[in-house]
Formats: structure tokens, sequence, C-alpha cells
């Protein structure tokens, strides 16, 4: 049983749940080729298969994507929408229906201010070697720069830059610990603290969080400043748990504070 | 001794910070304010409500077996990319806790700091 077996049991019994209106992405863009932009970087930041929806004017769009890929449209899609399109697996960049894809979303953003996310487990599954990656889609759609620096880069940015040694963190991708740091042996431990610190903190995110935002860090310490306090931190689907002694964990957060400050 | 004053210095002490607040833990009542504009009591609700739950309630009770568990959450901050919402329970009174709203390149060190210096001050003169 992997060391992680039960911070990842908990992640994917609380993220099974949908997050409450709170849950708070939603693309920014001043004209529709900036939420265009931020609808292919949404795309970037999806790894795990997900059905990503978008509300738009029109009504919602419901994209699948996976391993940075976009995979198809799916149903029910708006009127507005070429019935061609829904439910039409994208192989490669190639397909004409990318092209069509792009044009169609442009024009349905043309009335849209923020449009709301909602990301949610695939039911539908496609191989795997159906999709076409972030980057393509960039180019075939004319983005010129859809991303500046990606979730996954800014976190793995911070975690890099963590050089307490007495620190340990963990890397999380949807229900999975991808990567870990910090002193030898304390991974386990680690993952036991996060499996039970996620269960409050995604029971009363809405609480803590009410309004939109890209990322989300919580540091939480205890008077005693040589006692470990803890730092979790969300950005996109990525998350990632931090433990640090008190007088080290402020440093740590206004590290990430840096990187995410808008 | 003023409590709003000491608000008020500590607030125009720190960059960026627009709201500082005296509250009561158990209650989840503002006792009193200092702030750039008048915040509507709706998010003051939402600031005590926070409070509660980074310092007492689920965010607190999750954190605390990383730090044994002994002692209950000091400090408290939650952040996202365009500000910081920093809570401080007092060691002489933990019912008593200072709200700072801060900007997103607040320093928080020196924040914290100086939200630590008001609430002893505040709290060891009532």
């Amino acid at each position: 049983m992997s060391e992680f077996a039960r911070l990842e049991a908990t992640l994917a019994k609380l993220r099974q749940k949908e997050r409450a209106p709170g849950e708070g992405r939603a693309l920014r863009g001043s004209d529709p080729d900036a939420l265009l932009a931020a609808l292919v970087t949404e795309i970037d930041e999806t790894i795990l298969p997900r059905r990503l929806s978008f509300a738009l004017p029109d009504g919602d769009v419901h994209l699948a994507v996976a391993n940075r890929r976009l995979q198809a449209l799916l149903g029910p899609a708006p009127k507005r929408v070429p019935s061609e399109l829904v439910d039409h697996a994208l192989p490669d960049v190639e397909d004409p229906m990318v092209t069509m894809l792009g044009e169609t979303l442009k024009s349905m953003m043309a009335e849209a201010g923020e449009v709301p996310v909602r990301s949610m487990r695939s039911k539908k599954g496609f191989a795997s070697d159906i999709g076409v990656p972030a980057m393509q889609l960039a180019r075939a759609w004319s983005i010129a720069e859809p991303v500046e620096r990606s979730p996954s880069e800014t976190l793995q940015t911070f975690l890099d830059g963590i050089n307490e040694p007495t620190a340990g963190w963990l890397r999380i991708e949807g229900e999975e610990v991808t990567a870990q740091g910090g002193a030898e042996g304390a991974a386990t431990a680690l993952g036991e603290q996060a499996a039970i610190f996620l269960d409050g903190y995604f029971g009363k995110f809405d609480v803590a969080f009410r309004e939109p935002a890209l990322s989300c860090g919580t540091l939480i310490a205890a008077a005693s400043s040589d006692k470990h306090a803890i730092f979790f931190i969300e950005i996109g689907e990525l998350s990632a748990f931090v433990t640090a002694p008190g007088n080290k964990i402020l440093a740590i957060a206004t590290d990430w504070q840096k990187l995410v400050a808008s | 001794m003023d409590i709003t004053a000491e608000l008020d210095e500590m607030r125009k002490a720190i960059r960026g910070c627009s709201l500082v607040a005296f509250t009561d833990l158990t209650s989840k009542l503002v006792l009193s304010t200092s702030a750039a504009a008048a915040p509507m009591q709706e998010e003051m609700n939402a600031l005590s409500e926070a409070a509660g739950l980074a310092l007492d309630g689920a965010f607190a009770e999750g954190a605390a077996p990383v730090w044994g568990g002994e002692e209950p959450a000091e400090l408290a901050i939650l952040m996202t990319g365009e500000d910081a919402r920093l809570f401080l329970r007092s060691q002489a009174n933990p019912a008593e806790a200072l709200v700072c709203v801060c900007g997103a390149t607040t320093d928080l060190s020196e924040a914290a700091e100086a939200a630590r210096a008001t609430l002893d001050r505040i709290v060891s003169a009532g």
C-alpha cells in the first residue's frame, strides 16, 4: 500500500464533492481573445481527466480535458454550437474541427465578461492518444502568449525554493501525491497530517475563501515557534502541503506570496 | 487606553493594510475596528467567521496534530493573489484576537510582529 494511501483516499473522497459555487475559478479577460487564451491556460493546467464547464452567456460549454489536452466538446451544448462539434473526439491539431471549435468558442465569448469554470471528474473516457495539447491549440487559435507561467511551473518554482532543512512538503495533483521533499522518513507522517487537515479544509473552504481566487494559501501556526506549523496552497488543480517550524513558516509563505501576488 | 487609536496606528504602519479589527472569538463579535473605508457589516461578519474557523474551528483542529496538538493555533493567514487576511490570537486572553486585512504584497512577518505588539498592549491594558 502506498505510504500516502490514506491521504489519497481522503482526496478522492473530497474531490468527488463538487465544491459549492464559491469554488470560484473563472476565466478573466478584457476581450474574447484574452478569454480564449485563459481557456487554453485552463486546459494546460488540467492533468487528470476532467469535464470542464464554462458558463458562457449562451449556456454552459463542457469540454473533455486530460493530460493537458483538449479531447472533445461534450454535449449537451448551447444551440450556437454546430452539431458536428458535439462529442466529436479531436484526434490531433490537424482535425478541421479544431479551428471550427476555436472560432465557435471565441464568438460565444464576445458577450462574456467573467466566465465561471467548474471542474468535475470526467465520466466519458477517451483513448489516451486522443486530444490536442494546449500549446498546439494556442497556435491553431492564434493566441499570442497564452501562458505567462503555468500553475505547475509556479508551484514547482516555489517548492524548489524551499531550502529550510526542517521543512517537509508534498506536491499533490488531483488525488495523487506526485512529489515530496524534506527530511527522510517524514513523508508518511506528512501524508497522515495532510489527510487530517484536508478533511476540515475542504469542508469549510467556502467560509475561508468566499471570493473566486486563482490561488489560495492557508497558514496555521501555534505560539511555540519551534513547533511545526502548516502552509497549504492551491493553484489551479494543484496543491501542496508544507510543514516547517513556526519561526520559518512565515518566510516560506512570503516566498509563495511573491510568486502569486497580483 | 484608546483601542481604536492603537488599531489606527497599526493599520497605518503596515504597508497595504486596509483594516484592523479587535475581535472576541467566543462571541464572534468585533469589538473595535480601524479601516481605510467603512467596512460593510457583511464583511465584518465574514472576517469574524473566518477568524473562528482558522484559530478555533476546522482549520485549526486539522492543523493541530502537526505541532502535537497541546496548544491552540495562535496565528493564521488566509491568502490569495490579491490579499492576505491575518488572524492573531492573544496569548494572555485566548478568546481575543486581532484581524488584519493586508494587500497581496504586504510583508507578512512585519504584519504579524506589529499585530502581536498591538494585541499585547490592548490586552494588557484591558
